[in-house]
């Protein structure tokens, strides 16, 4: 009893804690004009591994105390087919001149990536968690352990990609001149999921709409096909 | 601060506040039940279709919507604001990046390697054929 009631305490504790560093991280990142290395992910995270050094250095043992908020993204993810639905319209009108581009990098992102990996011989759960690096966050790690990979790499994988996609973005258009605000935005909703997506709503509202579509489609068509091939 | 200056009127507003926000509050719970309900249909589902109950989940919710011909207003109330507060619940996953440290310096060349290099060159590739995509459309306003 004492014991459940100690868990469940210091579980409530933790969970403060961390919104209380979202909190912070969204004033720094509306404060800093939304920099994609101020993003509320990178931020919230450096903020809360800080605290555990301070107060409990097991972070395994906070994340254990955190897992309610793990679980809760999974119905949270069940979530995203508002946006999907609503995107249907404009995939039926654009067809396959955006499904094409999708489908490129789709499938090239994950497995030049995963090429790399095995050709440098690293392990098997990272060449398998490094192919869910380009899909959306929650199906990236919900579809890497379901390959055998490690969700929480993937998760920073993820995130880090999405960071070097923002950040490379005005090299690349520069190398191809090509300044479109809808092959950008759809090649950010492709290569950088969530966080390319809320680079492409700060460039415009069309790039926006076409990263979210990209984000949409890529996050699912991708995650399913690597799940029924290796899976 | 900013709700209690605007709450200061009539007594007729004042009482219609708690049904009102007894209504907020059993919208959320109406839609946090069915985002639990369906993730756990799509686990079930996995005997049928073997993919993350996530994905499983949200083909379930998304056939549902195009059933019912559009989404369902207490969940296009209450869904929006979890989505925008995702990341939230990313962190407590993302912390494990701390343990492991070790492999992480272990494996950095071949992380940088694939993380950096084949990130540009997939979107040197994407932006290209998204371009050559899109600007054969009638629409097209630029060109180089």
């Amino acid at each position: 009893m004492d014991w459940a009631y100690t868990v469940f305490v210091e579980s409530a504790v933790w969970i403060c804690l961390l919104v209380l560093c979202y909190g912070i991280s969204l004033r720094i990142a509306s404060a800093s004009q939304q920099h994609v290395l101020l993003h509320p992910i990178v931020v919230t995270t450096i903020l809360l591994l800080v605290l555990t050094q301070i107060i409990e250095p097991d972070v395994a043992r906070v994340m254990g105390h955190l897992d309610l908020v793990q679980w809760l993204l999974g119905p949270l993810t069940v979530g995203l087919a508002l946006p999907v639905y609503k995107q249907l319209p404009v995939l039926r009108r654009m067809g396959i001149k955006v499904v094409l581009p999708i489908m490129v990098g789709g499938i090239f992102a994950p497995l030049s990536a995963w090429s790399v990996l095995y050709f440098l011989g690293t392990d098997v759960a990272w060449q398998m968690t490094m192919l869910t690096k380009s899909i959306t966050t929650p199906f990236a790690m919900d579809t890497a352990t379901m390959l055998g990979g490690i969700a929480g790499l993937a998760a920073v994988f993820n995130i880090v990609t999405g960071v070097i996609v923002v950040m490379t973005l005005p090299m690349v258009n520069h190398i191809l001149r090509i300044h479109g605000d809808q092959a950008s935005g759809l090649m950010l909703g492709v290569l950088g999921h969530g966080i390319g997506t809320s680079k492409a709503v700060l460039l415009s509202e069309q790039a926006g709409a076409f990263a979210s579509l990209a984000l949409c489609v890529n996050g699912v068509v991708t995650a399913m096909a690597l799940s029924f091939l290796f899976g | 601060m900013r709700q209690q200056t605007s709450k200061q009127p009539t007594k007729v507003q004042h009482k219609a506040r708690l049904p009102e926000m007894a209504e907020t509050v059993l919208t959320h719970l109406a839609a946090i039940l069915v985002l639990i309900g369906t993730y756990q249909l799509g686990e079930l589902a996995y005997v049928i279709l073997p993919l993350p109950a996530t994905i499983n989940g949200l083909l379930i919710l998304l056939f549902m919507f195009i059933i019912y011909g559009q989404i369902p207003d207490f969940l296009a109330r209450t869904v929006p604001l979890y989505l925008k507060h995702m990341s939230l619940f990313f962190v407590p996953a993302v912390m494990a990046v701390w343990l492991y440290q070790q492999a992480v310096l272990e494996y950095w060349h071949a992380l940088v390697l694939s993380l950096v290099v084949t990130t540009i060159l997939s979107m040197l590739l994407v932006l290209w054929v998204a371009h050559r995509c899109l600007t054969n459309t009638p629409v097209s306003p630029e060109k180089p």
